[in-house]
């Protein structure tokens, strides 16, 4: 005898049809069903549920009914969102972040981009590490406080270690975007004292940025590194 | 465009394709036959109308889960046209008249062939339960999609498993004398 799968579907349903009721006793109530299309239910309570339906002509078709309803409800639904206007479609482009919806190769770009930008700052800021590129060969001029930590508003004073051959001394301080906020006038000492009203105007816990700039008799100029800090509530 | 023309012309969009749909799930409980029980067809437009505006008033600010909001929406109507022409069915077929929907067809084809559907179903039943869900369901008329999205898999799981029972039952069967051809 010789079957394939156009009769043993045709004989299957027959044999659903013939002999078991059209919907019986045990069969999951329609919201059940609801659920299971919806991914509402848990895998065991799904794996009845779909296990039932294959053995049930009638929650079969009501399965079936159920998944053409919710393909249409995601056309349209995608449809209403495009059309929702430019609110909504801003909305739901904000709702990922676009990381998040990059794959493939467009992801691998973005990630060997963000490598080798990371190289290049890397390698960018080793370079400025070094003492001869800021004031020439041995100069450097050594920022001692403050240096990282918080201190109190009323406390700011900028201390560095002098240098040879300097005339005067000027000191900067940045904000967190390197926005300048104050620069002080020529200093001869090694250390500047703000007025109050530098200190009352710094933002609390925010980083701040400072640096001292020498200029030589000669007139050149050199320039410490940025040393951050903040100040307290 | 300004925001309102704008408006204006994202709502009348919405508008026909909130009709579409009100007019698909129409068609969909026409083609199970409920049609002669007397679906207000128009009730139905109205119900889905108001509720799937409702639904995107309150949750236009939101309208990540709108999605699956519209398909809750949709189902729960269906399902409630459903029930109602099921109830009143059952009060039809207590006064001797049976008119169930599902019956639409009552699916006694012509004569089945009795050992070879004996033989089929007792091998599908001998199928591991993974392998039988999928195989009944293809059978039922599920496409793979269907069956991944019902049994929360991936496509090419459900194709494995679909292949790899079909191959089990062509080997049940052809112990039982039956050979099956792709």
């Amino acid at each position: 005898m010789k079957t394939n799968m156009t009769e043993v579907s045709r004989i299957y349903l027959e044999h659903l049809r013939a002999d078991k009721p059209a919907a019986g006793e045990a069969c999951p109530p329609l919201e059940r069903l609801s659920q299971c299309v919806l991914a509402d239910v848990s895998e065991k309570e799904r794996a009845e549920i779909v296990g039932h339906a294959a053995n049930c002509a009638a929650c079969a078709a009501a399965l079936k009914d159920l998944l053409d309803i919710s393909a249409e409800t995601d056309r349209v639904a995608a449809e209403i969102s495009r059309s929702a206007g430019r609110g909504q479609a801003g909305e739901s482009r904000r709702a990922k972040p676009f990381w998040g919806r990059l794959t493939g190769q467009p992801a691998v770009a973005v990630i060997a981009g963000v490598f080798v930008l990371a190289v290049m700052t890397f390698s960018v800021w080793r370079l400025l590490d070094r003492s001869g590129t800021r004031g020439g060969p041995g100069a450097r001029i050594l920022l001692v406080s403050p240096v990282a930590g918080s201190l109190s508003r009323d406390g700011l004073v900028f201390r560095w270690e002098g240098l040879a051959g300097a005339d005067h001394y000027t000191v900067e301080l940045f904000d967190k975007s390197f926005k300048p906020v104050w620069r002080s006038g020529p200093a001869s000492g090694n250390e500047v004292r703000p007025a109050d009203e530098v200190g009352k105007g710094l933002n609390a816990d925010e980083t701040y940025y400072w640096m001292v700039t020498a200029v030589t008799v000669d007139r050149s100029e050199i320039k410490s590194r940025l040393a951050e800090f903040s100040v307290k509530k | 465009m300004s925001d309102g023309e704008h408006l204006k012309s994202s709502e009348g969009g919405i508008e026909k394709l909130v009709s579409d749909l009100s007019a698909f799930l129409a068609s969909k409980l026409n083609s199970l036959g409920y049609q002669r029980h007397g679906i207000e067809r128009d009730d139905l437009l109205q119900e889905i109308h108001i509720r799937i505006w409702k639904a995107y008033k309150d949750d236009s600010h939101n309208i990540r889960y709108f999605n699956a909001y519209l398909k809750k929406i949709v189902h729960s109507v269906f399902i409630n046209e459903i029930n109602r022409i099921n109830k009143e069915n059952k009060a039809l077929m207590m006064g001797g008249e049976s008119l169930n929907p599902t019956n639409g067809t009552n699916g006694h084809g012509p004569a089945t062939d009795l050992s070879l559907k004996g033989v089929l179903v007792d091998s599908l039943d001998d199928l591991n339960e993974p392998k039988q869900r999928v195989i009944k369901l293809r059978l039922e008329g599920f496409s793979f999609g269907e069956i991944a999205q019902l049994n929360q898999w991936s496509v090419r799981k459900t194709h494995g498993i679909f292949y790899s029972g079909l191959k089990d039952l062509k080997h049940k069967l052809g112990e039982k004398g039956i050979r099956y051809e792709d």
